[in-house]
């Protein structure tokens, strides 16, 4: 039986691809082969280092590409057929002064995209974005297949009323996400309207350095919880009366399909491709101006009719985003990998 | 209630009548808006980066643990400091040597446009 090794660049323990790829692994059933990465966080458990990936001559590699990896790339040259799954990679401009290690990979990965575009017998993409960029770097025919998200890791967790209103902001601490200007906007509303709310920003951070810039320019009322565990995360959403994110590149964003799925209230930019996944359900703006989304904070949170509304749209944008609806775009692309 | 559609022209609006109040700041710059650079730095930026410094405090460890061995790597890094010091001093000089030899180039380039132009 053909199987499907999944590989990635690097594993990590709050890693949306990493999360993706266990994703798929269940989806495949039998099918699944293992699970490989260059780098694997120690945390992890269930990912294989490249090194002891054996395919067999029919079975399928299957590249969740989001970054440089030089072993990855040695795989292109294997004869078994090729399914790329492409989920962006930051643009390096935000990262030479925060992390030039992560800038050079960054600027590689992207680089590179077309060595891996060229390789591949079937190419997909996690947002028509992403997509695009895709079809930039010369893959044909790209799928988009989303990002699959399991309701059921959503449900562990309590979940404790807040004591002032709670604003969440889910993401890694990088500079594309923009946490400063979210710090700006959060602290125009405490100022301007909500003397007792709070900021949860939920993620790892690129390095020690950046944490403590961001740190440095948190007002009162910030939490910088770091990376949670899945049950802490739920229970951080059921507290959570509006998410936000002010980033400036998105592939995808999950957060924006788990906060529909706790009924929670978006503000947002529309990054990337995060319009495609929010639709009509989130409060857009591309302004990122403090003392506006500021506002857009005060009306998600104090407006019930606008809240219900917001709720509302969220369900159906998850209807959109089922795990049933998704997992026959993934069935799609494997077979057509397994055709190839 | 106010309608999705209707809720950025609202917030809009309002906040413009509160700053006018001054319960918000005047808009200004972001502290990272000037941080992010184009993919192909200018020669001041190369300048800049081509003087190899690199602060001990980034390594860590995020092991469970990993205080003792966040410790020992940072020991380790200083009983091979002289090894590394000298390192960054070779591949500074090379840096500094290749943006100079780069501005010269620059330079010469910006004499040859000026007199063809003239």
């Amino acid at each position: 039986m053909t199987r499907l090794h999944q590989v990635l660049s690097g594993a990590g323990p709050y890693d949306a691809v990493t999360t993706q790829a266990f994703a798929w692994r269940e989806l495949l059933g039998e099918r699944a082969g293992g699970i490989h990465a260059e780098a694997i966080d120690p945390r992890v458990r269930g990912v294989d280092p490249l090194e002891r990936l054996e395919p067999a001559a029919d079975d399928v590699l299957v590249f969740h590409y989001s970054a440089y990896a030089p072993r990855l790339r040695r795989l292109l040259e294997l004869p078994q057929r090729k399914l790329l799954v492409y989920h962006n990679v930051t643009p390096p401009r935000y990262l030479w002064r925060h992390h030039p290690l992560v800038a050079v990979q960054c600027s590689l990965g992207r680089a590179q995209l077309p060595t891996y575009a060229r390789a591949a017998d079937v190419a997909a993409a996690v947002s028509g974005y992403n997509a695009a960029e895709l079809e930039s770097a010369g893959a044909r025919d790209v799928r988009v297949v989303p990002i699959i998200l399991d309701p059921a890791r959503l449900d562990s967790g309590g979940g404790r009323a807040a004591a002032g209103p709670l604003v969440l902001c889910v993401g890694r601490l990088v500079p594309n996400k923009r946490h400063d200007l979210v710090l700006a906007a959060f602290d125009a509303w405490r100022r301007a309207h909500a003397p007792d709310a709070e900021l949860l920003c939920v993620g790892e951070p690129l390095g020690e350095a950046y944490r403590e810039l961001l740190e440095g320019l948190a007002g009162d009322g910030v939490t910088f919880a770091g990376g949670l565990r899945q049950e802490e995360l739920n229970a951080a959403y059921r507290r959570a009366d509006v998410l936000i994110s002010l980033s400036e590149h998105e592939g995808f964003c999950v957060p924006l399909l788990e906060a529909f799925h706790f009924g929670v209230p978006v503000v947002a930019r529309p990054a990337g491709g995060m319009r495609e996944v929010g639709g009509d359900a989130v409060l857009w703006t591309d302004d990122p101006d403090p003392a506006l989304v500021a506002e857009l904070l005060e009306l998600a949170v104090r407006d019930g009719g606008l809240r219900a509304e917001l709720v509302r749209r969220g369900r159906a944008r998850l209807d959109e985003f089922a795990p049933e609806r998704v997992a026959d775009r993934v069935r799609e692309a494997v077979d057509a990998v397994v055709a190839a | 209630m106010t309608a999705p559609e209707e809720a950025l022209a609202k917030a809009s609006e309002r906040a413009a009548a509160l700053r006018a109040e001054g319960r918000y700041p005047p808009a200004g710059e972001a502290p990272l808006d000037d941080t992010f650079i184009d993919d192909v730095p200018g020669i001041d930026t190369l300048a800049e980066w081509a003087v190899i410094e690199v602060d001990p405090d980034v390594l860590f460890s995020t092991r469970r643990l990993g205080g003792p061995v966040t410790a020992l790597k940072r020991l380790l890094l200083r009983m091979m400091r002289q090894y590394h010091v000298e390192v960054e001093a070779r591949q500074t000089r090379f840096n500094i040597a290749l943006v100079e030899r780069l501005r010269l180039l620059e330079q010469r380039l910006e004499r040859l446009e000026g007199s063809t132009r003239e």
